[in-house]
This record gives structure tokens, C-alpha cells and sequence, in this order.
């Protein structure tokens, strides 16, 4: 067996406070191969944005790594040098956002921001970076691309805009994308281009995707296996029929209850009255 | 049946002017564009859409929050818009609203209970210790523990400041409420929960719902009709369980497809939107007993 593209061995956030310390991300472990997407799914407040977060090493204060290994590509990030872990975020690892309009620079035309992932990593010329953008905005569907590198993000609309954090995302060949909540922000049918989308390329360019997010129905559309957050600890992981057709764990069983299922019969109905 | 319905919309309009810039001409944006429909006393009607599909400004509309451009709003059969500020006020008594953000939509600095006595603090109603009671009552209606009410509102969860903005609403003992999107700033846990809650309080106060929503999920589970709006338009309604097993119009089938399934297994079969296969202008009309579509 080969290693994992990304094998996270007991992660540990936590926040120092005045009087204690708060435990964000419990002694978490997990692997994502090569190709492979794992859903991790949650609440808000369970810790799954912070795990993404610390295998980045951008916890923010007064959040600080405690503890943990996270092996990518066979190195511990969490002890590499600050100037080699800039070499591999957004360049072997890169994130989505779940808001394009607050991670775009709205000053900076959309083809510039392309091309800024490639040169700021010494990955080309500004020239080839332009050429690149345009190919990098047909990857992801934006009509008339070539015209489009010269908009500003208000002048997309938020499923393009979304595409747009795709194309830089994708500008360096990464290994691993992390999505965070990647389509909360977006109208259902644009939400369905954007997994469309997500799904086309993760093929095409054999990405390993890590998936944030609160949504079950995202997770069945997309994950091969699912890792369920509770309060900072994975609670329940395993292949996606197996999560959602036969939940062990009882916060599992609880969160799927809460879904409302399409067509369903009423005895899956999470708006009837049960005795809590 | 005698009894006219609770609410009537007829042919409401909302246009907003957007002015481009100083040499070109403003635009008309047709926010909401002859929107028609009935909500029965009772029931909890669904207006479901995208963003930009005009299902807020319409909800607005209903309560003069926003002035229609034109149209009629008919509430126990009296034309609200034809209504003066007094009457409009005490007509208000009846009508609520509860916001999709519990995070914005209450005063930070005003102590939970005074933001649910506020409103019968305006209409005057109660000496102070009645008030208080009655703030009392509304914390325990809708699950609040009674002794929070000096606690301002970053000191509850998203699903308890829903639940102070549902007291808020149900002050005045209205008969309709708008609920613009009342769940989905909510995780999903917590969105059962208050959807349960406005269940159970539309049959104990005998309350009726415009409920707005994006979900079409949940919209299924606990709407009787429904109507869906695109580009400001109703392009299709009626009977939930009609609309969901065989929508007629092609934004509906498109809206629906997008849904994502819980079974991995289950057939995709994506359609997309597109708006080449329909008329934008075409009406509403009937083509089942229970069920109207622009087609």
C-alpha cells in the first residue's frame, strides 16, 4: 500500500483564553489519497473549517497548533520552514472560499489575480501568466474568456465569481484543493454547475479533494468517504453509502434526521414532533 | 365557502428605477411583475425562488414595508394599500414579519425583552407589569427561558434569537405572518427545531404562513401550496405535492433537478436552466385541478 497524499495523525487546536484553553480541533486524524474527496461535515462551531485551517498552518491567534502531524507529499507541514510552507500553499495545496466576493481582491481585474498564483510562486512570466489565465477561465466554463480576464469581481455574478477562485485555485497544479463550504453562498441551480464543475475537474486534473461543508446532500453528490465533526473531534468516518445509509453514531444519526429528504414518506419527516 | 380567503395578492407590481449614471437613461429593473395569488386562513403557503426572483420584495409588498408600484393586496377582503398610516398601523397588528437573519435583525444593544415588549410598547397596549407579563408568556410560547429577558442578544445561539424575533412577531396576536427565509441562516439541526416550533404555533394560535424560502427540501415537507417564482414572476403553483412530483414548467423541472439528493446512488439527471424552451411573458394557467403553470 501506498502512503496517503495526506495523512493527518491526532491535530490539535487550541485557543488560549484568559482564565482557560479551549480545544477547537481534538485529536483529529485522518488520510486523503491521491484523487480521492473526503467530505467533512459538521456544524458550525465543530471544528471542521479550523482543521483545514491547521493543515494550512493559518490558525489564527489566539489559536495555536498543539499538537499533531500532518504528513503531505510525505513531509510534515508542521514542522517544515515558514518559507517552504508558502511554496506549498496555493500552489500544492489550495482552498476555495465559500464567500468569491470577500476572497477576491474587488480592485484587481480577475485575469491579474490568475496570473498573481502563478508569478508570486516563480511559476511563470507575467506573459505566459495572462495566457495561462485565459486557458485556466475556459477550464472552468466562463464564456468568452479572454474578454472576461479584463472584468472585476462586481462584474461577475457570484456562481462566475465562484469560478473564478476555482481557476486561481487550480493555477499551480495543486495535489489537494480544500473546499470550505464552496456553494453555501450560491443559488441551488448555481450550486449544481458548481459540483458539476468541481466534479468534471477533480478527473480531469486527478485533484484529492477535502470538502467542508454542513450540507449532507453535497456530501452524497460528491465524497467518496465522509468524516463527521463534533466539537472538535471526528465523531464517524467511513465510505459515503456506508455513512448515510447506516449511521453508527448517534450525532450522526441526528444530523441526518434533520435533513429533509425529497419525496420521502412521513416517517422521515424531521418536522414531526418526536418526544426529545 | 362564503369566507373570502385570508390574503388576496392581485396583479402586484414592483418596479425599482435604477439610474445608470449621468448620460444614460435609468432602467426599470421589474422586480416583482403581476404576481396573483391566494393564501387560505390556516394554511402555510410556500413562495419559493432564487436570488433576484422577487420572492422578499413580494413578501415586503404584503406589508407595506416596501410601497407596491402597483396592484392590490386584499387582507380579510379590505385592500390594505388603500389603507391610511393610522389604519395601516393597527392593520399591521395582524400582519407580522419574521427576518431571515437573527444575527442583523435585532438591536444589539436592546435587552431581549425589551425587544419583544417594543411592539406593544407602540400600539400601547398594557400598563408595564401587563407587558411584562405578556413578555414572559411570549418566552415561554416560544421555548425561551423566561429569566433570559435581561440578556442581550450575542448572549443567545442563532436558533435562540430566531426564536426571540418569532416572540417579537407573535406580540400583537397577528392572524398572518411573513416568513422570509426564518431558517436559513440556521445549521440544519437547529433549522428542525424552529421549523418545528412554527408548526406547532400555527396550530395552537391558528396562525397562517407565507413562508419564503430558497429550500426547496423543506418547502416540500411543510407547505400545502406553493408558488415558484422566477425573474419576478410566478411561474408556477399550486397543491405542493402536484408541483413537486410533475412541475410543468421548465424552471420548476430545472429548480428541482439542482436539488441535491441524499442517496449517492440515486439517477442525476441535471436539467439545465434554459431559457430559450419557455415564454418569460407568458400567464398562469390552469392545467390540473390543483395546479397552475406559465407553459
Amino acid at each position: 500500500m501506498t502512503s496517503p497524499l495526506l495523512d493527518v495523525q491526532h491535530l490539535t487546536v487550541v485557543f488560549d483564553g484568559s482564565r482557560s484553553t479551549g480545544t477547537a480541533v481534538d485529536d483529529v486524524t485522518f488520510q486523503l489519497a491521491a484523487g480521492e474527496t473526503l467530505g467533512l461535515v459538521g456544524e458550525s462551531g465543530s471544528g471542521k473549517s479550523m482543521t483545514a485551517f491547521a493543515i494550512l498552518r493559518l490558525v489564527p491567534p489566539p489559536g495555536r497548533i498543539a499538537g499533531g502531524r500532518v504528513l503531505f507529499e510525505g513531509r510534515d507541514l508542521l514542522t517544515l520552514p515558514e518559507r517552504e510552507m508558502r511554496q506549498i500553499r496555493g500552489a500544492r495545496i489550495s482552498l476555495i472560499f465559500q464567500e468569491p466576493m470577500t476572497a477576491l481582491n474587488p480592485v484587481m481585474r480577475v485575469g491579474d489575480q490568475i496570473a498573481e498564483a502563478l508569478t508570486v510562486h516563480g511559476l511563470a512570466t507575467r506573459d505566459e501568466a495572462r495566457a495561462r489565465a485565459v486557458e485556466l477561465l475556459d477550464a472552468v466554463h466562463i464564456p468568452d474568456a479572454r474578454r472576461r480576464i479584463r472584468d472585476y469581481p462586481h462584474q461577475l455574478s457570484g456562481g462566475m465569481r465562484q469560478r473564478v477562485m476555482i481557476a486561481i485555485a487550480l493555477a499551480c497544479h495543486p495535489a489537494l484543493v480544500i473546499a470550505d463550504e464552496p456553494t453555501t453562498a450560491l443559488d441551488v441551480t448555481i450550486q449544481a454547475q458548481v459540483l458539476d464543475l468541481l466534479r468534471e475537474l477533480r478527473v480531469r486534473y486527478n485533484l484529492a479533494l477535502l470538502l467542508i461543508t454542513h450540507d449532507f446532500g453535497v456530501i452524497a453528490e460528491m465524497a467518496d468517504r465522509v468524516a463527521v465533526m463534533y466539537r472538535g473531534a471526528i465523531v464517524e468516518e467511513g465510505p459515503v453509502r456506508q455513512i448515510l445509509r447506516s449511521p453508527v453514531h448517534e450525532y450522526t444519526r441526528s444530523l441526518l434526521a434533520a435533513v429533509p429528504r425529497r419525496g420521502s414518506d412521513p416517517g422521515l419527516d424531521p418536522y414531526v414532533s418526536r418526544t426529545e | 365557502m362564503t369566507q373570502p380567503p385570508l390574503l388576496e395578492v392581485r396583479r402586484l407590481v414592483k418596479h425599482f428605477v435604477r439610474k445608470q449614471g449621468v448620460w444614460q437613461p435609468s432602467t426599470v429593473v421589474k422586480a416583482v411583475d403581476e404576481v396573483s395569488f391566494t393564501v387560505e386562513a390556516g394554511e402555510m403557503f410556500g413562495l419559493v425562488g432564487e436570488s433576484g426572483s422577487g420572492k422578499s420584495t413580494t413578501g415586503r409588498c404584503i406589508l407595506r414595508l416596501i410601497e407596491p408600484t402597483s396592484g392590490d393586496v386584499l387582507f380579510r377582503g379590505e385592500n390594505i394599500l388603500t389603507f391610511s398610516r393610522p389604519r395601516m398601523r393597527q392593520a399591521r397588528r395582524d400582519m407580522q414579519i419574521v427576518f431571515q437573519d437573527p444575527y442583523s435583525s435585532l438591536n444589539p444593544r436592546m435587552r431581549a425583552g425589551d425587544i419583544v415588549e417594543e411592539p406593544l410598547i407602540i400600539h400601547r397596549l398594557g400598563a408595564k407589569t401587563e407587558r411584562r407579563e405578556r413578555v414572559a408568556e411570549l418566552f415561554e410560547l416560544v421555548g425561551l427561558d423566561p429569566s433570559h429577558v435581561t440578556r442581550y442578544p450575542h448572549e443567545f445561539s442563532g436558533g435562540q434569537r430566531q426564536r426571540i424575533g418569532i416572540a417579537r412577531a407573535l406580540a400583537l396576536h397577528p392572524a398572518f405572518i411573513v416568513a422570509d427565509e426564518p431558517v436559513s441562516a440556521l445549521d440544519v439541526s437547529i433549522q428542525a427545531q424552529v421549523v418545528r416550533l412554527m408548526l406547532d404555533l400555527k396550530e395552537r394560535l391558528k396562525l397562517t404562513y407565507l413562508f419564503i424560502a430558497h429550500d426547496l427540501r423543506l418547502v416540500e415537507h411543510i407547505c400545502t401550496r406553493v408558488a415558484v417564482m422566477y425573474l419576478g414572476r410566478v411561474v408556477e403553483m399550486g397543491a405542493t405535492r402536484e408541483i413537486f412530483r410533475g412541475p410543468r414548467h421548465p424552471y420548476t423541472r430545472a429548480l428541482l433537478s439542482a436539488v441535491p439528493v441524499l442517496d449517492p446512488d440515486a439517477p442525476r439527471q441535471r436539467v439545465p436552466v434554459d431559457t430559450t424552451s419557455f415564454d418569460p411573458a407568458a400567464p398562469l394557467r390552469q392545467v390540473d385541478a390543483a395546479h397552475w403553470a406559465a407553459v
